[in-house]
Formats: C-alpha cells, sequence, structure tokens
C-alpha cells in the first residue's frame, strides 16, 4: 500500500515536472521518468506484458524521439518561449476535464478495472520467446539500425564550429 | 528448432565483423582527440577491418548454402560474391575519402562509420530471406545515406540532396511498408518462400488485391535501385553529394538493391502465375524506360560527374535487364555485370574527384588536354570509358554480351534490341569526354596534386581488372556461374 501510494507520488512529481520546468530537456527527461514509473504501476499490477511495452515503446521510443527532436531543432531559441501566454493555463484546465471526464466514464459504467487477479500473464514469456529465438536477427538488426540513426544524428548536429572554421580557410 | 538460432553463426562472421568494426570505430572516434595522426590510425583500422570482412566472405564462397537464424537470412554464393563487391566498393570509396577535399577533415571518420554502416545494410539486404530483414536492411541502408548525402553542410546543394533524399526516401519505405502489410495481409506469412507458396493457389479477388501491393512493394527497392519512376532524386543526390559519397552512393546501395530484387524476383515468381507476368512485363518495362532516361538525360550534362550519374541509372535499367531473364544464366550476368560495374565506377569517380578537388567544379572542360599533363590518367580514363561504353576487348563488353545474350536465349527480343541502341546513345557522352582529353587543347599547365604517384598507382591497379576482365573472363564468369540462389 505504501509502494502504491510512493509510486503514485513519484509519478505525479515527475509529471508536474514536465509541464512546470523552464528547461525542454529537463522536461523531456521528466517525460521519460513519468513513463517509466507509470510503466511501475504496470509492473506492480502485475501486467507485466503492458510494463514491458511501456518502457520499450513509450520510454524508450517515444521520449527518446522527443530528444532526437531537440537535438534536431535549434534549443536554446525555444527556452525563453515557454513562460509566455496563457495557453499553458488553457491546457492544463482543458487536461484537467479530459481526465474528471475519463474517470466519470469509468464509474458510471461499471467498466471492468485490471486487477492483478483477472490477468492471464504469459504473454510475456510467449513474446521474448519469439524475440529472443525467431526474431532474434532482426532484434540484433534493429538495435544497428538505430545506433546508426544515432550516429547519424549525431553528425548532423554537431561540430558546427569546426566546419565554419574549415570552410573559411577553404575560402581564404 | 529455437534450440539451434545461433547454431550457424559460423556463417554469419562477416557482418559481425563489420559491426564490431562499426562500433569499434564509434569507440575510437570518441575517446581520442581529433588530429591528423589519430585520424590516420582510425582509417587504417577502418582498412583492415573491410579487408577482413573480405577475406571472411572469401572464406565463406563455395561453402553449403543454407538459411540461418531461423530462415531469416540466406547465406549463398550468390550473396556472399555481391557481398564481397560491395566491400570492395566501399574500400575504394573510403580510400577515396581520404585525400579527397569534398569531404570535411572533421567529418572524415563519421563518413567511415556511415559507410560501414551502409554496408551491413547492405548485406542483410543482399542476403534477406523474409520482409522483415528485408525492410531493416534497407532502412538501415537509407537512414544513414540521407545523412551522408548532405555531409557538406555548408553547402546548399549539399544540404538539399540530403533533404530530397530523405523525404522521397521516406514517402518510398512508407509505400513499401504498406504493400508489405497487404502481402501479409493477404498471405499470412512475411517468410518469402511461404509466400511463393501460396502465389500459385490464390483465388483471382486475391490476385487483384497483390497486384498493387507488389507494386508498392516494389517502388521501395525501385528507389534504392533508382529505376525510373523513382529515379528523380538521383542526380541532385548525386551532383550534390560530396564525391565520395556519390562514388559510394552509385555502388553500395544500388548493388545491394539488385541483389534483394534478383532474390525476390527469383523466388516470388519461379511458377506461372498472372502475378509472375505482371511482374515480368513490369520489369521489362521499367528496365527499358530506366535504361533510355538516363541515357538520354546524360547526353545534354555539363558535369561530369552528374552525367556518371545518370549513367549510373542506365547501368541499373541494364542490369534489371538481366534480371528478367529468371534463370542461372541471367543471374550469372547480372553478377558478372555488378563485378566489373565497381571497378569502372570506381576509376571514373577517381579521377573526377580529384580534379573536381583542384578546379573546385567538374564541367566537362575542366578535362580538356589531360592527355598531355597526365597521360596515363587520361588513358585510365579512356580505357574506363571505352569499357562503360561496352566496347571490346574490355570489361564492359563482356558484361553487356552476356546479358544481351541471356536475353536473347529467353526470346526477350525486344528488350536486346533497346539494350544495344542505347549503347550506342551511350558512346556519345562517354566518347564525348575521350575526345576532349584528347583533341581539345589544354586550358593550362598547374600540376594537380591529387594525381600524386601513389593516388596514380591506386588508379592503374584499379583499372587493371578491366582489362584482366575482358579478356580473362571465364575464371570470374565460372565463379559467377556457381553463385546460385538457394532457395529455401
Amino acid at each position: 500500500m505504501i509502494s502504491d501510494i510512493l509510486l503514485t507520488i513519484i509519478t505525479m512529481v515527475f509529471a508536474l515536472m514536465v509541464v512546470f520546468s523552464k528547461k525542454t530537456v529537463v522536461s523531456a527527461l521528466a517525460l521519460l521518468m513519468t513513463l517509466l514509473s507509470i510503466a511501475m504501476i504496470y509492473f506492480q499490477l502485475g501486467t507485466l506484458f503492458l510494463a514491458a511495452i511501456q518502457v520499450l515503446v513509450n520510454a524508450g521510443a517515444v521520449a527518446i524521439l522527443f530528444v532526437f527532436v531537440m537535438m534536431l531543432i535549434n534549443l536554446e531559441q525555444f527556452e525563453n518561449n515557454r513562460e509566455k501566454g496563457k495557453v499553458k493555463l488553457v491546457i492544463s484546465v482543458l487536461a484537467v476535464l479530459v481526465i474528471m471526464g475519463i474517470f466519470a466514464l469509468i464509474i458510471n459504467n461499471n467498466i471492468e478495472v485490471l486487477t492483478a487477479n483477472n490477468i492471464p500473464d504469459n504473454s510475456m514469456k510467449l513474446l521474448f520467446d519469439k524475440l529472443f529465438s525467431v526474431y532474434y536477427l532482426p532484434f540484433e538488426m534493429a538495435t544497428v539500425l538505430l545506433l546508426a540513426a544515432l550516429v547519424a544524428c549525431i553528425v548532423i548536429t554537431g561540430h558546427e564550429k569546426a566546419h565554419k572554421v574549415e570552410l573559411e580557410e577553404s575560402h581564404e | 528448432m529455437h534450440l539451434n538460432y545461433l547454431a550457424n553463426i559460423g556463417r554469419y562472421i562477416p557482418e559481425i565483423l563489420l559491426t564490431i568494426l562499426m562500433v569499434g570505430l564509434i569507440l575510437l572516434e570518441t575517446t581520442y582527440k581529433e588530429d591528423e595522426k589519430n585520424r590516420r590510425y582510425i582509417f587504417i583500422t577502418a582498412i583492415i577491418g573491410l579487408v577482413a570482412t573480405f577475406a571472411a566472405l572469401l572464406a565463406n564462397m563455395g561453402g553449403k548454402a543454407e538459411a540461418i537464424f531461423s530462415n531469416a537470412i540466406v547465406i549463398d554464393d550468390f550473396s556472399t560474391l555481391l557481398k564481397m563487391v560491395m566491400v570492395l566498393g566501399t574500400i575504394g570509396a573510403v580510400y577515396l575519402s581520404r585525400f579527397s577535399r569534398d569531404v570535411y577533415e572533421s567529418l572524415k571518420t563519421e563518413f567511415v562509420i556511415m559507410a560501414i554502416g551502409i554496408l551491413i545494410g547492405g548485406f542483410l539486404l543482399a542476403s534477406a530471406n523474409n520482409m522483415l530483414t528485408f525492410y531493416l536492411g534497407i532502412e538501415t541502408l537509407s537512414i544513414l545515406s540521407y545523412v551522408m548525402a548532405s555531409l557538406k553542410k555548408n553547402d546548399e546543394r549539399s544540404s538539399e540532396a540530403g533533404l530530397k533524399y530523405a523525404l522521397y526516401g521516406g514517402i518510398s519505405a512508407g509505400l513499401m511498408l504498406f504493400g508489405m502489410s497487404h502481402i501479409f495481409g493477404v498471405i499470412g506469412t512475411i517468410q518469402f518462400t511461404g509466400i511463393a507458396k501460396m502465389v500459385p493457389t490464390l483465388s483471382p479477388v486475391q490476385i487483384a488485391i497483390l497486384m498493387p501491393s507488389f507494386l508498392l512493394f516494389f517502388a521501395g527497392i525501385g528507389y534504392k535501385i533508382a529505376s525510373v519512376p523513382f529515379h528523380m532524386w538521383s542526380p541532385d543526390v548525386y551532383e550534390g553529394s560530396p564525391t565520395p559519397v556519390t562514388t559510394f552512393f552509385a555502388i553500395v546501395p544500388k548493388l545491394a538493391g539488385i541483389a534483394g530484387l534478383v532474390r525476390i524476383t527469383a523466388i516470388f515468381f519461379a511458377v506461372d502465375s498472372p502475378l509472375k507476368i505482371g511482374w515480368v512485363g513490369l520489369m521489362i518495362v521499367i528496365s527499358a524506360l530506366t535504361m533510355t532516361v538516363g541515357n538520354v538525360t546524360a547526353i545534354g550534362q555539363k558535369s561530369v560527374k552528374r552525367m556518371l550519374a545518370y549513367s549510373s541509372i542506365s547501368h541499373a535499367g541494364i542490369m534489371l535487364a538481366g534480371l528478367i531473364v529468371m534463370n542461372n544464366v541471367g543471374i550469372r550476368a547480372v553478377v558478372f555485370y555488378a563485378i566489373t560495374y565497381v571497378f569502372m565506377t570506381l576509376v571514373a569517380f577517381y579521377i573526377v574527384s580529384i580534379v573536381q578537388d583542384k578546379y573546385g567544379n567538374d564541367n566537362f572542360d575542366r578535362f580538356s588536354g589531360l592527355i598531355y599533363r597526365y597521360p596515363f590518367m587520361a588513358v585510365m580514363m579512356t580505357v574506363v570509358m571505352f569499357s562503360l561504353t561496352g566496347l571490346p576487348p574490355l570489361a564492359g563488353f563482356v558484361a553487356k554480351y552476356n546479358i544481351i545474350q541471356s536475353l536473347i536465349n529467353t526470346r526477350n527480343y525486344s528488350l536486346a534490341v533497346v539494350l544495344g541502341l542505347n549503347s550506342v546513345v551511350s558512346a556519345y557522352y562517354y566518347l564525348k569526354i575521350v575526345r576532349i582529353m584528347v583533341l581539345k587543347p589544354q586550358e593550362n599547365n598547374e600540376t594537380i596534386e591529387g594525381f600524386g604517384f601513389l593516388n596514380q598507382m591506386v588508379i592503374v591497379v584499379m583499372t587493371i581488372p578491366v582489362f584482366t576482365l575482358g579478356i580473362f573472363w571465364e575464371t570470374v564468369m565460372s565463379w559467377a556461374g556457381n553463385a546460385k540462389l538457394f532457395i529455401q
């Protein structure tokens, strides 16, 4: 019970950090932590498959994509703009309304809530049996692909100054 | 079956070597200080690694063909031979990048790393045996290519090339995935052989669904080898990219795409079905168009690099023609063509790159009177141009002759005629550069630093196969003839 509350608090704190932190990178990392702590909640509920997918897809791919995009666009020009406007307030209110609506739906319609008891979970074993046997090579090659994409991203973004110097030298 | 998924890892050593090489180079690059000495060590490491990969592939040659990793990958002599050709092309491009001034000094290591990454993708594509590995191969090949094209970051044309490549690539990869998902939806397997087994048993409705899906599937590969409806990106990308990158693009992704296409065609359409007729018809049209459009557009070009880019489109068309034959003779002709194509392309691009480094552009006029200044280089360029045209007794002639012969044997007369006519057209622009080199007076008498003793030696060594393959072609031909596809 205590761990449940603790996890909820951690998730909430990180979620709030996503919205209120001034630095974009901190926001992105907080988002990553939020997604990971949600995965922990899934794990506690006993839905191992959902937890694994949450880590793989949401935390692993989506959050990393955010970081990729931040590396590609020029980060500094966005940092000062975060405070301006009332957009944030409007969005916060809308978010609260949407969440309350979802809760209202769940309570009114008696949607069956996942608990540890009503999930037959050997899906993890099935998935990873396949992943590490039949689809072993594609799995490994996907990691090479990701590494390649990482290298590509760094090459495109990095080293700005060095090239400019070199370009000037070649013009002289 | 689940226990032995690593049993045949011994056949996969070349790819593993390449992956280790790539990761090792990344580690070296990040940990060592960036200066000329360290850059040389990294370069030497890369060359040693590539040569080791070549040796590993050579050791794989002649071995039993088998499908490994639960049928995801096929290791047979066909794929191994094409992989060896790709490694040769990469070594050539890496060496060219070493002294070319078209790649920023600070990005030379990255060029090598990315070239090896693309090579891994090419290997995967050349021996892919199901749609998943096929797609992974194409994607590894593409993502790095986009960045390689825009390696000259402060040059507008280079950035434009990268962006164009990325946009076209993204769209065609999307189309291909769409087609693949349709094929999977109808047939229920991603394994090429599984699909081939189902093809004759399909109902007309299913075939009606599959026809466009195969078309979409082809879009992905067609874009990689720059065949005609999807060739629009290629000249801009080839011209905008730094020359070593262009050299690399003209060889590795193209040959990998051809290898993938040969395997798909041979597996899917071994038996007669309406799909086969559609596919072969499509291939004939695309092959003829690719040859013609590439050649005709090459005529009007001012830049030699752009001319070579268009001519490489037409060479892809010729290789596609060999693929239509769909028997071992055709496959042998395609493999032989690929082997000769690498050497010819490398020599041509080396000389263009060196001239371009000196003058900042590579218009035809820059070559005028080259024979009075660098007679050896002019002769090598002439040899390669003759060979690209397809004149005896050079390698290009034997390669083209084989393809025409296999076409005539299978009664594809019209395509053989188109191929012959195209060779005549190509003679115009290939011989134009020879004429300018030999007959025009030289513009000036400056020395071109790039033509140092070592580079001249390298170029001569690379031209030797163009001669020898034209005369002693039986040996290589018999290797290529043994390189049969393994279908499982």
